[in-house]
Protein backbone atom coordinates (compact mmCIF):
# COMPACT_ATOMS: atom_id res chain seq x y z
CA UNK A 1 0.00 0.00 0.00
CA UNK A 2 2.76 2.34 1.00
CA UNK A 3 4.62 1.37 -2.18
CA UNK A 4 1.55 2.09 -4.25
CA UNK A 5 1.21 5.42 -2.48
CA UNK A 6 4.84 6.27 -3.25
CA UNK A 7 4.09 5.70 -6.94
CA UNK A 8 1.45 8.41 -6.83
CA UNK A 9 2.43 11.87 -8.01
CA UNK A 10 2.53 14.54 -5.36
CA UNK A 11 0.39 17.06 -7.21
CA UNK A 12 0.27 20.85 -7.21
CA UNK A 13 4.01 21.17 -7.72
CA UNK A 14 4.13 22.81 -11.15
CA UNK A 15 6.35 25.87 -11.27
CA UNK A 16 4.32 29.06 -11.52
CA UNK A 17 5.32 29.93 -15.09
CA UNK A 18 4.44 26.47 -16.48
CA UNK A 19 1.13 26.42 -14.58
CA UNK A 20 0.21 29.84 -15.90
CA UNK A 21 0.90 28.81 -19.52
CA UNK A 22 -1.22 25.68 -19.21
CA UNK A 23 -4.01 27.50 -17.41
CA UNK A 24 -4.13 30.14 -20.13
CA UNK A 25 -4.70 27.41 -22.70
CA UNK A 26 -7.32 25.51 -20.62
CA UNK A 27 -9.15 28.71 -19.73
CA UNK A 28 -9.32 29.55 -23.42
CA UNK A 29 -10.64 26.06 -24.11
CA UNK A 30 -13.46 26.61 -21.59
CA UNK A 31 -14.41 29.98 -23.13
CA UNK A 32 -14.34 28.28 -26.55
CA UNK A 33 -16.84 25.65 -25.33
CA UNK A 34 -19.12 28.34 -23.87
CA UNK A 35 -19.19 30.01 -27.28
CA UNK A 36 -19.73 26.76 -29.27
CA UNK A 37 -22.60 25.61 -27.02
CA UNK A 38 -24.27 29.02 -27.23
CA UNK A 39 -24.31 28.99 -31.04
CA UNK A 40 -25.50 25.37 -31.35
CA UNK A 41 -29.15 26.56 -31.15
CA UNK A 42 -29.04 29.23 -33.89
CA UNK A 43 -26.78 27.09 -36.12
CA UNK A 44 -29.02 24.01 -35.93
CA UNK A 45 -32.12 26.20 -36.43
CA UNK A 46 -33.70 25.69 -33.01
CA UNK A 47 -36.85 27.61 -32.10
CA UNK A 48 -36.40 31.28 -31.12
CA UNK A 49 -39.42 30.97 -28.82
CA UNK A 50 -39.28 33.35 -25.88
CA UNK A 51 -41.22 32.20 -22.83
CA UNK A 52 -40.48 31.60 -19.18
CA UNK A 53 -40.03 27.88 -19.61
CA UNK A 54 -38.32 28.03 -23.02
CA UNK A 55 -34.77 27.98 -21.55
CA UNK A 56 -35.60 24.71 -19.78
CA UNK A 57 -36.94 22.92 -22.84
CA UNK A 58 -34.84 21.16 -25.46
CA UNK A 59 -34.44 22.45 -29.02
CA UNK A 60 -34.85 26.13 -28.22
CA UNK A 61 -32.20 28.80 -28.78
CA UNK A 62 -32.88 30.06 -25.25
CA UNK A 63 -31.94 26.63 -23.92
CA UNK A 64 -28.50 26.52 -25.63
CA UNK A 65 -27.85 30.11 -24.59
CA UNK A 66 -28.58 29.19 -20.95
CA UNK A 67 -26.26 26.17 -21.21
CA UNK A 68 -23.52 28.26 -22.82
CA UNK A 69 -23.97 30.75 -19.97
CA UNK A 70 -23.36 28.02 -17.36
CA UNK A 71 -20.04 27.12 -19.01
CA UNK A 72 -19.21 30.84 -19.34
CA UNK A 73 -19.72 31.28 -15.57
CA UNK A 74 -17.14 28.55 -14.92
CA UNK A 75 -14.79 30.11 -17.49
CA UNK A 76 -15.19 33.50 -15.76
CA UNK A 77 -14.45 31.91 -12.35
CA UNK A 78 -11.35 30.30 -13.86
CA UNK A 79 -10.20 33.70 -15.17
CA UNK A 80 -10.58 35.30 -11.72
CA UNK A 81 -6.99 36.35 -10.97
CA UNK A 82 -7.42 36.80 -7.22
CA UNK A 83 -8.23 33.15 -6.49
CA UNK A 84 -5.94 30.22 -5.76
CA UNK A 85 -4.58 27.86 -8.38
CA UNK A 86 -6.81 25.06 -7.06
CA UNK A 87 -9.95 27.19 -7.28
CA UNK A 88 -9.24 28.33 -10.82
CA UNK A 89 -8.26 24.86 -12.05
CA UNK A 90 -11.40 23.36 -10.45
CA UNK A 91 -13.51 25.99 -12.24
CA UNK A 92 -11.92 24.93 -15.54
CA UNK A 93 -12.61 21.27 -14.64
CA UNK A 94 -16.29 21.94 -13.92
CA UNK A 95 -16.58 24.11 -17.05
CA UNK A 96 -15.13 21.41 -19.30
CA UNK A 97 -17.07 18.56 -17.66
CA UNK A 98 -20.28 20.61 -17.96
CA UNK A 99 -19.46 21.15 -21.64
CA UNK A 100 -19.09 17.39 -22.12
CA UNK A 101 -22.38 16.69 -20.33
CA UNK A 102 -24.21 19.40 -22.33
CA UNK A 103 -22.83 18.13 -25.65
CA UNK A 104 -23.86 14.55 -24.77
CA UNK A 105 -27.27 15.81 -23.80
CA UNK A 106 -27.66 18.03 -26.92
CA UNK A 107 -26.75 15.08 -29.14
CA UNK A 108 -29.40 12.97 -27.49
CA UNK A 109 -26.90 10.73 -25.70
CA UNK A 110 -24.67 9.75 -28.64
CA UNK A 111 -21.87 7.48 -27.46
CA UNK A 112 -19.34 9.37 -29.65
CA UNK A 113 -20.00 12.55 -27.65
CA UNK A 114 -18.97 10.66 -24.48
CA UNK A 115 -15.44 10.69 -25.95
CA UNK A 116 -15.50 14.35 -25.04
CA UNK A 117 -15.28 13.46 -21.32
CA UNK A 118 -12.10 11.46 -21.87
CA UNK A 119 -10.47 14.14 -23.96
CA UNK A 120 -11.30 16.85 -21.41
CA UNK A 121 -10.05 14.71 -18.49
CA UNK A 122 -6.79 14.20 -20.38
CA UNK A 123 -6.50 17.97 -20.76
CA UNK A 124 -7.27 18.51 -17.05
CA UNK A 125 -4.37 16.23 -16.14
CA UNK A 126 -2.16 19.03 -17.47
CA UNK A 127 -2.68 20.86 -14.16
CA UNK A 128 -0.98 17.94 -12.39
CA UNK A 129 -3.11 18.72 -9.36
CA UNK A 130 -5.25 16.29 -7.38
CA UNK A 131 -8.20 18.42 -6.23
CA UNK A 132 -9.38 19.78 -9.61
CA UNK A 133 -8.80 16.38 -11.20
CA UNK A 134 -10.64 14.32 -8.57
CA UNK A 135 -13.51 16.83 -8.32
CA UNK A 136 -13.95 16.60 -12.10
CA UNK A 137 -14.11 12.80 -11.91
CA UNK A 138 -16.66 13.10 -9.08
CA UNK A 139 -18.57 15.50 -11.35
CA UNK A 140 -18.65 12.84 -14.11
CA UNK A 141 -19.71 10.13 -11.64
CA UNK A 142 -22.54 12.27 -10.24
CA UNK A 143 -23.63 13.26 -13.73
CA UNK A 144 -23.77 9.63 -14.90
CA UNK A 145 -25.26 8.39 -11.61
CA UNK A 146 -27.91 11.09 -11.10
CA UNK A 147 -28.84 12.32 -14.59
CA UNK A 148 -28.22 8.87 -16.13
CA UNK A 149 -30.63 7.26 -13.69
CA UNK A 150 -33.25 10.02 -13.62
CA UNK A 151 -33.16 10.92 -17.33
CA UNK A 152 -31.30 8.03 -19.02
CA UNK A 153 -32.15 9.21 -22.54
CA UNK A 154 -30.24 12.43 -21.84
CA UNK A 155 -27.08 10.38 -21.27
CA UNK A 156 -27.42 7.24 -23.39
CA UNK A 157 -28.92 6.63 -26.79
CA UNK A 158 -29.32 2.88 -26.80
CA UNK A 159 -31.93 0.71 -25.10
CA UNK A 160 -29.47 -1.52 -23.21
CA UNK A 161 -28.13 1.43 -21.30
CA UNK A 162 -31.43 3.18 -20.88
CA UNK A 163 -32.81 0.03 -19.29
CA UNK A 164 -29.84 -0.51 -16.97
CA UNK A 165 -28.33 2.93 -16.32
CA UNK A 166 -26.39 1.83 -13.19
CA UNK A 167 -24.57 -0.90 -15.08
CA UNK A 168 -23.64 1.47 -17.89
CA UNK A 169 -22.62 4.14 -15.45
CA UNK A 170 -20.27 1.52 -14.00
CA UNK A 171 -18.88 0.66 -17.44
CA UNK A 172 -18.27 4.32 -18.17
CA UNK A 173 -16.71 4.79 -14.76
CA UNK A 174 -14.35 1.89 -15.42
CA UNK A 175 -13.06 3.50 -18.62
CA UNK A 176 -12.83 6.92 -17.03
CA UNK A 177 -10.73 5.43 -14.24
CA UNK A 178 -8.38 3.69 -16.66
CA UNK A 179 -8.00 6.84 -18.72
CA UNK A 180 -7.13 8.60 -15.44
CA UNK A 181 -4.49 6.01 -14.60
CA UNK A 182 -2.76 6.76 -17.91
CA UNK A 183 -2.92 10.50 -17.33
CA UNK A 184 -1.69 10.20 -13.75
CA UNK A 185 1.26 8.07 -14.87
CA UNK A 186 2.22 10.67 -17.45
CA UNK A 187 1.80 13.33 -14.81
CA UNK A 188 4.07 11.48 -12.39
CA UNK A 189 6.88 11.22 -14.96
CA UNK A 190 6.61 14.89 -15.72
CA UNK A 191 6.76 15.63 -11.99
CA UNK A 192 9.88 13.49 -11.64
CA UNK A 193 11.55 15.31 -14.50
CA UNK A 194 10.66 18.65 -12.98
CA UNK A 195 11.97 17.56 -9.60
CA UNK A 196 15.24 16.39 -11.14
CA UNK A 197 15.58 19.64 -13.02
CA UNK A 198 14.89 21.59 -9.86
CA UNK A 199 17.45 19.54 -7.96
CA UNK A 200 20.04 20.07 -10.68
CA UNK A 201 19.34 23.79 -10.63
CA UNK A 202 19.61 23.81 -6.86
CA UNK A 203 22.94 22.00 -7.09
CA UNK A 204 24.25 24.49 -9.65
CA UNK A 205 23.10 27.33 -7.43
CA UNK A 206 24.84 25.79 -4.45
CA UNK A 207 28.04 25.19 -6.39
CA UNK A 208 27.96 28.75 -7.64
CA UNK A 209 27.45 30.04 -4.13
CA UNK A 210 30.37 27.94 -2.89
CA UNK A 211 32.53 29.17 -5.72
CA UNK A 212 31.57 32.75 -5.00
CA UNK A 213 32.44 32.25 -1.36
CA UNK A 214 35.79 30.77 -2.26
CA UNK A 215 36.52 33.66 -4.60
CA UNK A 216 35.69 36.14 -1.84
CA UNK A 217 37.88 34.24 0.58
CA UNK A 218 40.81 34.06 -1.85
CA UNK A 219 40.41 37.71 -2.74
CA UNK A 220 40.58 38.73 0.87
CA UNK A 221 43.64 36.52 1.40
CA UNK A 222 45.21 38.13 -1.63
CA UNK A 223 44.35 41.57 -0.33
CA UNK A 224 45.92 40.74 3.01
CA UNK A 225 49.05 39.46 1.30
CA UNK A 226 49.17 42.59 -0.85
CA UNK A 227 48.76 44.82 2.17
CA UNK A 228 51.56 42.99 3.95
CA UNK A 229 53.73 43.34 0.90
CA UNK A 230 52.93 47.03 0.76
CA UNK A 231 53.72 47.51 4.44
CA UNK A 232 56.91 45.54 3.95
CA UNK A 233 58.08 47.55 0.98
CA UNK A 234 57.15 50.79 2.73
CA UNK A 235 59.25 49.80 5.69
CA UNK A 236 62.09 48.69 3.43
CA UNK A 237 61.95 51.97 1.55
CA UNK A 238 62.31 53.98 4.76
CA UNK A 239 64.14 51.89 7.29
CA UNK A 240 66.54 49.81 5.25
CA UNK A 241 67.88 52.72 3.25
CA UNK A 242 68.73 54.94 6.23
CA UNK A 243 71.48 52.78 7.81
CA UNK A 244 73.06 52.28 4.41
CA UNK A 245 73.26 56.00 3.98
CA UNK A 246 74.92 56.30 7.38
CA UNK A 247 77.54 53.70 6.50
CA UNK A 248 78.27 55.35 3.21
CA UNK A 249 78.17 58.84 4.64
CA UNK A 250 80.52 58.20 7.56
CA UNK A 251 82.92 56.25 5.40
CA UNK A 252 83.02 59.23 3.10
CA UNK A 253 83.45 61.55 6.10
CA UNK A 254 86.46 59.53 7.26
CA UNK A 255 87.89 59.58 3.75
CA UNK A 256 87.43 63.31 3.46
CA UNK A 257 88.39 64.46 6.96
CA UNK A 258 91.14 61.94 7.80
CA UNK A 259 92.24 60.96 4.31
CA UNK A 260 95.72 62.32 4.90
CA UNK A 261 96.24 59.98 7.87
CA UNK A 262 95.24 56.84 5.95
CA UNK A 263 97.40 54.77 3.69
CA UNK A 264 96.27 53.57 0.28
CA UNK A 265 95.07 50.21 1.56
CA UNK A 266 92.89 51.75 4.29
CA UNK A 267 91.37 54.06 1.72
CA UNK A 268 90.75 51.12 -0.60
CA UNK A 269 88.95 49.25 2.19
CA UNK A 270 86.72 52.23 2.87
CA UNK A 271 86.02 52.63 -0.84
CA UNK A 272 85.01 48.97 -1.00
CA UNK A 273 82.65 49.43 1.93
CA UNK A 274 81.10 52.40 0.16
CA UNK A 275 80.79 50.43 -3.08
CA UNK A 276 79.02 47.64 -1.22
CA UNK A 277 76.52 49.96 0.49
CA UNK A 278 75.73 51.65 -2.78
CA UNK A 279 75.22 48.28 -4.46
CA UNK A 280 72.89 47.27 -1.68
CA UNK A 281 71.02 50.54 -2.06
CA UNK A 282 70.63 49.76 -5.76
CA UNK A 283 69.40 46.25 -4.94
CA UNK A 284 66.78 47.60 -2.55
CA UNK A 285 65.65 50.14 -5.13
CA UNK A 286 65.33 47.45 -7.77
CA UNK A 287 63.46 45.17 -5.41
CA UNK A 288 61.04 47.95 -4.55
CA UNK A 289 60.41 48.79 -8.17
CA UNK A 290 59.73 45.10 -8.85
CA UNK A 291 57.13 45.11 -6.07
CA UNK A 292 55.68 48.32 -7.40
CA UNK A 293 55.18 46.71 -10.81
CA UNK A 294 52.55 44.36 -9.44
CA UNK A 295 50.74 47.13 -7.64
CA UNK A 296 50.47 49.93 -10.15
CA UNK A 297 47.30 50.17 -12.19
CA UNK A 298 47.60 49.47 -15.91
CA UNK A 299 46.14 51.87 -18.47
CA UNK A 300 45.98 49.99 -21.77
CA UNK A 301 46.32 51.90 -25.03
CA UNK A 302 47.72 51.28 -28.50
CA UNK A 303 51.49 51.30 -28.16
CA UNK A 304 53.91 51.40 -31.08
CA UNK A 305 56.72 49.08 -29.95
CA UNK A 306 58.87 49.94 -32.97
CA UNK A 307 58.93 53.63 -32.04
CA UNK A 308 59.65 52.76 -28.41
CA UNK A 309 62.54 50.54 -29.47
CA UNK A 310 63.92 53.30 -31.73
CA UNK A 311 63.89 55.85 -28.94
CA UNK A 312 65.47 53.44 -26.44
CA UNK A 313 68.16 52.58 -28.99
CA UNK A 314 68.87 56.29 -29.42
CA UNK A 315 69.20 56.72 -25.66
CA UNK A 316 71.56 53.76 -25.41
CA UNK A 317 73.73 55.15 -28.21
CA UNK A 318 73.82 58.45 -26.36
CA UNK A 319 75.29 56.80 -23.25
CA UNK A 320 78.30 55.43 -25.16
CA UNK A 321 78.54 57.18 -28.53
CA UNK A 322 81.83 55.47 -29.40
CA UNK A 323 80.43 51.94 -29.47
CA UNK A 324 79.74 50.39 -32.85
CA UNK A 325 76.32 48.79 -32.61
CA UNK A 326 73.94 48.17 -35.48
CA UNK A 327 70.25 48.31 -34.44
CA UNK A 328 67.82 46.46 -36.73
CA UNK A 329 64.31 47.46 -35.67
CA UNK A 330 61.22 46.24 -37.56
CA UNK A 331 58.69 48.92 -38.51
CA UNK A 332 55.08 49.29 -37.41
CA UNK A 333 54.82 46.79 -34.56
CA UNK A 334 51.92 47.89 -32.35
CA UNK A 335 50.22 46.24 -29.40
CA UNK A 336 47.58 47.12 -26.84
CA UNK A 337 49.13 47.65 -23.45
CA UNK A 338 50.43 50.00 -20.81
CA UNK A 339 52.93 52.36 -22.42
CA UNK A 340 55.04 52.91 -19.30
CA UNK A 341 55.32 49.23 -18.45
CA UNK A 342 56.03 48.15 -22.02
CA UNK A 343 58.71 50.79 -22.27
CA UNK A 344 60.27 49.45 -19.09
CA UNK A 345 60.22 45.91 -20.51
CA UNK A 346 61.84 46.98 -23.79
CA UNK A 347 64.37 49.12 -21.92
CA UNK A 348 65.41 46.08 -19.96
CA UNK A 349 65.59 43.76 -22.97
CA UNK A 350 67.42 46.22 -25.23
CA UNK A 351 69.54 47.39 -22.29
CA UNK A 352 70.59 43.79 -21.67
CA UNK A 353 71.42 43.32 -25.33
CA UNK A 354 73.45 46.52 -25.20
CA UNK A 355 75.22 45.41 -22.04
CA UNK A 356 76.04 41.88 -23.15
CA UNK A 357 77.43 42.95 -26.51
CA UNK A 358 79.80 45.45 -24.86
CA UNK A 359 82.84 43.26 -25.51
CA UNK A 360 82.19 42.93 -29.24
CA UNK A 361 83.92 45.43 -31.46
CA UNK A 362 80.92 45.47 -33.77
CA UNK A 363 77.55 44.24 -32.46
CA UNK A 364 74.07 43.79 -33.92
CA UNK A 365 70.89 44.16 -31.87
CA UNK A 366 67.61 43.26 -33.47
CA UNK A 367 63.97 43.88 -32.54
CA UNK A 368 61.26 42.21 -34.64
CA UNK A 369 58.27 39.90 -34.74
CA UNK A 370 57.33 36.54 -36.16
CA UNK A 371 53.93 35.13 -37.02
CA UNK A 372 50.72 36.95 -37.89
CA UNK A 373 48.61 39.28 -35.78
CA UNK A 374 46.74 36.45 -34.05
CA UNK A 375 49.79 34.77 -32.53
CA UNK A 376 52.58 37.25 -33.01
CA UNK A 377 55.85 36.61 -31.21
CA UNK A 378 58.15 39.56 -30.63
CA UNK A 379 61.85 39.13 -30.11
CA UNK A 380 64.99 41.00 -29.08
CA UNK A 381 68.14 39.36 -30.42
CA UNK A 382 71.79 40.16 -29.91
CA UNK A 383 75.08 38.58 -30.93
CA UNK A 384 76.77 39.17 -27.59
CA UNK A 385 77.94 37.03 -24.68
CA UNK A 386 74.84 34.80 -24.74
CA UNK A 387 74.22 32.20 -22.05
CA UNK A 388 74.27 28.48 -21.45
CA UNK A 389 70.81 26.99 -22.08
CA UNK A 390 71.40 24.75 -19.03
CA UNK A 391 70.67 27.80 -16.85
CA UNK A 392 67.70 29.09 -18.81
CA UNK A 393 65.39 28.29 -15.86
CA UNK A 394 67.23 30.76 -13.63
CA UNK A 395 67.12 33.56 -16.14
CA UNK A 396 63.86 35.20 -15.08
CA UNK A 397 64.11 34.69 -11.31
CA UNK A 398 64.86 37.88 -9.37
CA UNK A 399 68.50 38.40 -8.33
CA UNK A 400 69.73 35.45 -10.38
CA UNK A 401 72.74 36.28 -12.48
CA UNK A 402 74.50 34.16 -15.06
CA UNK A 403 77.52 36.45 -15.29
CA UNK A 404 79.93 37.64 -12.64
CA UNK A 405 79.59 41.19 -11.35
CA UNK A 406 83.07 42.05 -12.61
CA UNK A 407 82.22 40.76 -16.08
CA UNK A 408 78.89 42.54 -16.51
CA UNK A 409 77.25 44.85 -13.99
CA UNK A 410 73.71 44.44 -12.79
CA UNK A 411 71.51 43.38 -9.92
CA UNK A 412 69.66 40.59 -11.70
CA UNK A 413 66.27 42.27 -11.56
CA UNK A 414 65.84 43.26 -15.20
CA UNK A 415 64.47 40.03 -16.63
CA UNK A 416 62.27 39.43 -13.58
CA UNK A 417 60.81 42.86 -14.30
CA UNK A 418 60.29 41.97 -17.96
CA UNK A 419 58.57 38.74 -17.02
CA UNK A 420 56.26 40.49 -14.60
CA UNK A 421 55.30 43.12 -17.15
CA UNK A 422 54.65 40.59 -19.93
CA UNK A 423 52.71 38.41 -17.47
CA UNK A 424 50.52 41.37 -16.49
CA UNK A 425 49.74 41.80 -20.17
CA UNK A 426 48.63 38.17 -20.36
CA UNK A 427 51.66 37.16 -22.41
CA UNK A 428 54.62 34.84 -22.09
CA UNK A 429 58.35 35.40 -22.25
CA UNK A 430 61.14 32.91 -22.93
CA UNK A 431 64.73 32.89 -24.09
CA UNK A 432 67.19 31.06 -26.28
CA UNK A 433 70.91 31.50 -26.20
CA UNK A 434 74.35 30.07 -26.73
CA UNK A 435 77.56 31.04 -24.97
CA UNK A 436 79.45 33.68 -26.97
CA UNK A 437 76.93 33.49 -29.83
CA UNK A 438 74.21 35.74 -28.53
CA UNK A 439 70.78 35.52 -26.95
CA UNK A 440 67.21 35.93 -28.18
CA UNK A 441 64.33 36.90 -25.90
CA UNK A 442 60.84 36.14 -27.18
CA UNK A 443 57.57 37.44 -25.84
CA UNK A 444 53.89 37.44 -26.72
CA UNK A 445 51.25 39.96 -25.68
CA UNK B 1 71.96 85.19 5.05
CA UNK B 2 72.84 84.56 8.69
CA UNK B 3 69.43 85.43 10.02
CA UNK B 4 67.78 82.81 7.90
CA UNK B 5 67.12 79.77 10.07
CA UNK B 6 66.74 76.27 8.69
CA UNK B 7 64.46 73.89 10.58
CA UNK B 8 65.64 70.34 10.12
CA UNK B 9 63.11 67.77 11.30
CA UNK B 10 65.02 64.52 11.58
CA UNK B 11 64.86 61.72 14.16
CA UNK B 12 67.83 59.70 12.98
CA UNK B 13 71.03 61.12 14.60
CA UNK B 14 73.17 59.72 11.77
CA UNK B 15 71.10 61.44 9.15
CA UNK B 16 71.13 64.57 11.24
CA UNK B 17 74.93 64.54 11.46
CA UNK B 18 75.27 63.79 7.75
CA UNK B 19 72.84 66.51 6.75
CA UNK B 20 74.57 69.07 8.95
CA UNK B 21 77.91 68.01 7.56
CA UNK B 22 76.62 68.22 4.00
CA UNK B 23 75.27 71.72 4.63
CA UNK B 24 78.53 72.81 6.19
CA UNK B 25 80.51 71.32 3.29
CA UNK B 26 78.34 73.33 0.94
CA UNK B 27 79.24 76.50 2.82
CA UNK B 28 75.74 77.04 4.07
CA UNK B 29 76.39 78.81 7.32
CA UNK B 30 72.81 79.41 8.39
CA UNK B 31 71.67 78.45 11.84
CA UNK B 32 70.09 75.01 11.76
CA UNK B 33 67.51 74.14 14.38
CA UNK B 34 66.98 70.40 14.69
CA UNK B 35 63.67 68.94 15.83
CA UNK B 36 63.84 65.24 16.58
CA UNK B 37 60.19 64.42 16.17
CA UNK B 38 56.97 65.90 14.87
CA UNK B 39 55.89 67.31 18.23
CA UNK B 40 59.14 69.15 18.71
CA UNK B 41 58.89 70.59 15.21
CA UNK B 42 55.35 71.84 15.85
CA UNK B 43 56.36 73.22 19.25
CA UNK B 44 59.17 75.18 17.63
CA UNK B 45 56.96 76.53 14.88
CA UNK B 46 54.04 77.52 17.07
CA UNK B 47 56.01 78.44 20.21
CA UNK B 48 54.35 75.84 22.37
CA UNK B 49 55.66 73.15 24.75
CA UNK B 50 59.45 73.39 25.18
CA UNK B 51 59.51 76.49 22.97
CA UNK B 52 56.69 78.30 24.81
CA UNK B 53 57.53 81.96 25.20
CA UNK B 54 59.64 82.36 22.11
CA UNK B 55 58.31 84.62 19.43
CA UNK B 56 56.24 82.90 16.80
CA UNK B 57 57.34 85.46 14.26
CA UNK B 58 60.77 83.79 14.37
CA UNK B 59 59.79 81.47 11.62
CA UNK B 60 62.46 79.49 9.78
CA UNK B 61 63.31 80.30 6.21
CA UNK B 62 62.78 76.71 5.21
CA UNK B 63 61.82 73.37 6.73
CA UNK B 64 63.62 70.19 5.77
CA UNK B 65 61.13 67.54 6.80
CA UNK B 66 61.66 63.81 7.18
CA UNK B 67 58.52 61.70 6.78
CA UNK B 68 59.01 58.83 9.21
CA UNK B 69 59.10 60.47 12.61
CA UNK B 70 58.19 59.39 16.13
CA UNK B 71 54.98 60.71 17.76
CA UNK B 72 53.68 62.92 14.94
CA UNK B 73 54.83 61.89 11.48
CA UNK B 74 56.10 64.19 8.76
CA UNK B 75 52.91 64.28 6.72
CA UNK B 76 50.94 65.30 9.80
CA UNK B 77 53.45 68.06 10.56
CA UNK B 78 53.05 69.27 7.00
CA UNK B 79 49.27 69.18 7.28
CA UNK B 80 49.35 71.25 10.48
CA UNK B 81 51.84 73.71 8.98
CA UNK B 82 49.61 74.24 5.97
CA UNK B 83 46.48 74.50 8.12
CA UNK B 84 47.78 77.38 10.21
CA UNK B 85 47.68 80.80 8.60
CA UNK B 86 50.96 81.83 10.24
CA UNK B 87 52.88 79.04 8.55
CA UNK B 88 50.86 78.10 5.53
CA UNK B 89 53.22 79.79 3.06
CA UNK B 90 56.40 78.47 4.66
CA UNK B 91 58.57 76.56 2.18
CA UNK B 92 58.65 72.88 3.15
CA UNK B 93 61.04 70.44 1.49
CA UNK B 94 60.44 66.79 2.19
CA UNK B 95 63.78 65.11 2.68
CA UNK B 96 63.31 61.39 3.13
CA UNK B 97 64.62 57.91 2.32
CA UNK B 98 61.61 56.70 0.42
CA UNK B 99 60.61 57.34 -3.13
CA UNK B 100 57.40 55.31 -2.70
CA UNK B 101 54.72 56.74 -4.89
CA UNK B 102 52.25 57.04 -2.03
CA UNK B 103 54.70 59.20 -0.04
CA UNK B 104 55.41 61.48 -2.97
CA UNK B 105 51.72 61.89 -3.81
CA UNK B 106 50.69 62.53 -0.19
CA UNK B 107 53.58 64.96 0.22
CA UNK B 108 52.63 67.07 -2.77
CA UNK B 109 48.89 66.78 -2.02
CA UNK B 110 49.48 68.27 1.40
CA UNK B 111 51.36 71.17 -0.15
CA UNK B 112 55.05 70.29 0.01
CA UNK B 113 57.17 72.65 -2.10
CA UNK B 114 59.66 69.98 -3.01
CA UNK B 115 60.33 66.29 -2.53
CA UNK B 116 63.94 65.19 -2.27
CA UNK B 117 64.98 61.63 -1.80
CA UNK B 118 68.03 61.18 0.40
CA UNK B 119 70.24 58.96 -1.73
CA UNK B 120 72.45 56.25 -0.26
CA UNK B 121 75.48 57.74 -1.97
CA UNK B 122 76.78 60.46 0.34
CA UNK B 123 78.29 62.50 -2.44
CA UNK B 124 74.95 62.71 -4.16
CA UNK B 125 73.37 63.56 -0.82
CA UNK B 126 75.87 66.35 -0.25
CA UNK B 127 75.23 67.63 -3.74
CA UNK B 128 71.46 67.64 -3.07
CA UNK B 129 72.01 69.57 0.16
CA UNK B 130 74.20 72.09 -1.60
CA UNK B 131 71.65 72.67 -4.33
CA UNK B 132 68.80 72.85 -1.81
CA UNK B 133 70.65 75.48 0.21
CA UNK B 134 71.52 77.43 -2.88
CA UNK B 135 68.01 77.34 -4.23
CA UNK B 136 65.91 77.90 -1.11
CA UNK B 137 68.21 80.23 0.81
CA UNK B 138 69.70 82.27 -2.01
CA UNK B 139 67.73 82.08 -5.25
CA UNK B 140 64.19 81.62 -4.07
CA UNK B 141 62.18 84.68 -3.08
CA UNK B 142 60.39 83.80 0.16
CA UNK B 143 56.84 84.83 0.97
CA UNK B 144 56.74 88.13 2.89
CA UNK B 145 57.44 87.75 6.60
CA UNK B 146 54.62 90.02 7.63
CA UNK B 147 52.09 87.76 6.02
CA UNK B 148 49.81 86.04 8.47
CA UNK B 149 51.38 87.46 11.60
CA UNK B 150 49.15 90.49 11.30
Amino acid sequence: MRRLWSLMPQGGSLPEDIWRNRHRFLCGLTWFHAAIITIVGPVLGYSWELSLDAPFRDRTVAHTILEGLIVAIFAAAASWKGRSRTFRATAVGFGLMSSSAILVHLSGGYIELHFHFFVMLAFLALYQDWIPYLLSIVYVAIHHGVVGVLEPSDVYNHPAAINAPWTWAGIHAFFVLWASVGSIMAWRFSEKNLAERKQAEEEIRKLNAELEERVIERTSQLETANKELQAFSYSVAHDLIAPLRSIDGFNQAVLEDYGDKLDTQAKDYLMRARGATQRMGQLIDDLLSLFRLTRTEMCPEKVNLSELAQSIAAELRHTLPDRVVRFVIAEGLSVNGDRGLLRMALENLLGNAWKFTAKKPCATIEFGAKGDNGMRTYFVRDDGAGFDMAYVGKLFAPFQRLHGATEFQGTGIGLATVQRIICRHGGRVWAEGEVERGATFYFTI
Amino acid sequence: MKDKVILLVEDNPDDEALTLRALKKSNIANKVVVAHDGVEALDYLFATGAYAGSATSDLPQIIFLDLKLPKVDGLEVLRRVRADKRTKLLPVVILTSSKEEQDIISGYSLGANSYIRKPVDFEKFAESARQLGLYWLVLNESPPRSYGSA
